[in-house]
């Protein structure tokens, strides 16, 4: 948008909080509220090298600054209209046609949402316990099941061990003993392992009920 | 029924922030923006930390204590009303110029890249990793337990990865809505989160237009809804939009404070740099260079009301933080924990990474399809609009932007992970918090080319 022509400079305005202090009426009366006092004591030598290159007063800088403007706002729009763009990608997840973490997620709550009560152990199996190439998947599936389950509890270690990601799963190399479990309350086996296609599996086992615990009959759900 | 009682608790954090504002400055008047802006955002960062004091006190959110602050609330304004001390919302046409009706190009790009946050974040439950793992998680478990007695999640170190030690102000408010709704729905519950990532956008509008007219701040606002990196971080479920709305509301008011000395902006600044340091660590850092600055300018400047300024503003800050900070110091941290580190000697024997980190971050700002041309904009409004660096408080937003690149930069440095790893992860998200910076230092220098009578006539902030 161009600039507008000057109009008489008035009294400045501030209905929330208002300008009001004496001090500042008469730093605006000596300097006009465009030039503060500050601006002429400290700012003499620095007006004179730089009017040399860019004119405070010029028209042409103003229309400068809205071309500028409106070059990154256009610039902005045209980023967004791209097929690769942010809007177009979180349009595709909100549509759950190409977002595969959303399905892993919907797949993870399925299969936890199963076995009902209890805590659940989360267990690895084949290649899986010692391949590297899965901590990511792993870490994914561990926060994931963790904060579906809650209030019950995701065990993948003992209480002590410190677990920041799929690597330190790994490491601990965790296999509780019947009566761990039992104390623990763990009534179903997460089991992350692989197929023969070299994918990866998830699937949850039931554990028989102990104690004459109101336990489920043993079942098993889940997939790649 | 679910997102009825969600929308009433959020109705119900807009009372808060307007009873707020009202205390603040009595019957003063206010605009539709700061209605819909300030007071909002005001009331989210109040009803955090009154969901965190009375879960330490033993009671987790309920729809009974929000009853309880709906009373209060709603019993607060009535006083007010009849001692005539209310904010009146002004909405005057007379404040119009020649040349505001291309306002509404501005506003349909920012309402439709608004309303693509929203229906997009709406549509999925939480799947961002950091969304689900680090706050939604902390928010399922303040819904269940109150702090009084430390929920045992917060001393597992099997739950490490979800960092036990940051800040819960994100989580208190998601807990507040599933307090609300009576159930843990998480697709409902990011309706929080997504009020609270848009409202950076009036406030981001409110800080332009304090010297800025309203067609150009207009402007500014669209181009800051429209970055690619809000559309990827609003209404995730995260809490780093949330933290640059809290931080442009704590440097708007630093700045005002620095420029007039007025009290209110002070409790302002006061306030929203309190919210900063409960939303992220980061904020606590942010928090401190505010009152830095204000110690800093309240020196050169030489008056005596500025350095009490600068004395209230750290006790306020305090006094509203201390609890956090003391229920926080038991709880264990990961191996980042950069607090400490920053403090160490390690930060000395890793500056060398700084030449691999600084070289990146300037790399990060030119990357055209996270940020488009904003940085590029505020070094170039910079140039056209130089008289301004004469300004305290443009000088003070200058320092402010610097201390917080130099300190994401040395965090960088004393990271224990892998920069070349972490940084791609991470940068886009640390930058995103300095927006607000950049854009308010881009619309000040602007506002030195404006003419006088619109420089002096813009500080309201009306629509």
């Amino acid at each position: 948008m161009p600039p507008r022509s000057i109009p008489v400079p008035e009294k400045p305005r501030d209905t929330v909080f208002p300008i009001d202090s004496p001090r500042e009426r008469n730093s605006l009366a000596q300097n006009g509220p465009g030039r503060g006092g500050q601006a002429r004591r400290n700012g003499g030598k620095r007006e004179m090298i730089l009017n040399r290159f860019i004119s405070a007063d010029g028209r042409s800088v103003q229309y400068a600054a809205w071309g500028v403007v409106l070059l990154v706002l256009i610039h902005l729009c045209w980023l967004q209209l791209r097929p690769e763009s942010e809007l177009h990608q979180i349009c595709a997840i909100a549509q759950r046609t190409t977002s595969s973490r959303a399905a892993m997620c919907e797949q993870i709550d399925r299969i936890v949402d199963r076995p009902g009560n209890g805590n659940v152990l989360l267990k690895l199996a084949g290649y899986a316990k010692t391949n590297p190439v899965v901590e990511n998947s792993l870490s994914f599936i561990y926060y994931r099941t963790s904060y579906a389950l809650y209030p019950r509890r995701m065990y993948v270690a003992p209480a002590d061990k410190v677990i920041n990601n799929g690597g330190d799963i790994l490491r601990v190399e965790f296999s509780p003993s019947p009566q761990w479990l039992q104390e623990h309350d763990v009534r179903s086996v997460l089991v992350f392992g692989n197929d023969n296609n070299g994918g990866e599996t998830l699937r949850s086992e039931i554990l028989p009920p102990r104690d004459g615990r109101a336990g489920m009959p043993a079942d098993k759900s889940g997939g790649n | 029924m679910a997102l009825l009682a969600c929308c009433f608790y959020l109705l119900l954090i807009v009372l808060v922030g307007y009873t707020l504002l009202s205390v603040i400055h009595p019957s003063s008047q206010m605009t539709i923006v700061q209605l819909f802006g300030l007071g909002p955002a005001v009331g989210a960062g109040t009803m955090g930390l009154l969901l965190f004091w009375s879960s330490l006190i033993g009671f987790a959110p309920s729809r009974k204590m929000l009853e309880i602050i709906g009373v209060l609330t709603l019993a607060s304004l009535l006083v007010m009303k009849k001692k005539n001390q209310l904010a009146r919302v002004k909405v005057r046409t007379t404040d119009w110029e020649k040349g505001d009706g291309w306002m509404v190009l501005p506003l349909v790009v920012t309402v439709a890249g608004l309303v693509m946050i929203v229906a997009v974040a709406l549509s999925l439950p939480l799947v961002e990793w950091d969304a689900f793992a680090i706050w939604g998680f902390k928010a399922k478990v303040l819904t269940h337990e109150a702090l009084r007695f430390t929920p045992a999640y917060f001393h597992d170190l099997t739950l490490s990865y979800s960092h036990l030690d940051y800040p819960l102000m994100v989580p208190f408010l998601t807990a507040g809505a599933y307090a609300a709704m009576g159930i843990v729905d998480d697709q409902i519950g990011k309706l929080v989160s997504v009020f609270l990532d848009v409202l950076i956008v009036p406030m981001v509008y409110l800080g332009l237009r304090w010297k800025l007219r309203r067609l150009p701040a207009a402007y500014l606002s669209a181009i800051l809804t429209m970055l690619p990196v809000v559309f990827r971080q609003g209404g995730v479920g995260c809490a780093d939009l949330s933290l640059a709305m809290f931080y442009a509301g704590s440097i708007l008011y630093v700045a005002r404070w620095i420029d007039r000395q007025q009290w209110p902006d002070l409790i302002l600044a006061i306030l929203f740099s309190a919210f900063v340091a409960f939303t992220k660590n980061e904020g606590a850092v942010l928090a401190l260079m505010n009152g830095a600055v204000i110690l800093g300018f309240g020196f050169w400047g030489g008056r005596r009301r500025a350095w009490v300024g600068a004395a209230v503003f750290f006790a306020g800050l305090l006094a509203m933080d201390a609890a956090w900070l003391i229920w926080n110091r038991s709880l264990p941290r990961t191996h980042e924990d950069y607090g400490p580190k920053l403090l160490s000697m390690a930060l000395v024997t890793h500056l060398p990474r700084l030449k691999e980190i600084i070289p990146a971050m300037l790399v990060q700002t030119t990357v055209f399809h996270i940020w488009g041309l904003l940085w590029i904009m505020a070094g170039v409004m910079m140039l056209l609009g130089w008289r301004a660096l004469a300004r305290q408080y443009v000088l003070a937003m200058w320092v402010l932007l610097g201390m917080q690149l130099m300190v994401y930069a040395l965090a960088y440095s004393v990271t224990p992970w892998d920069l070349t790893v972490l940084m791609p992860m991470t940068m886009d998200r640390l930058l995103l918090h300095a927006v607000p910076a950049v854009i308010f230092l881009a619309g000040w220098h602007w506002a030195e080319l404006e003419t006088s009578h619109h420089a002096g006539n813009s500080c309201s902030g009306a629509l």
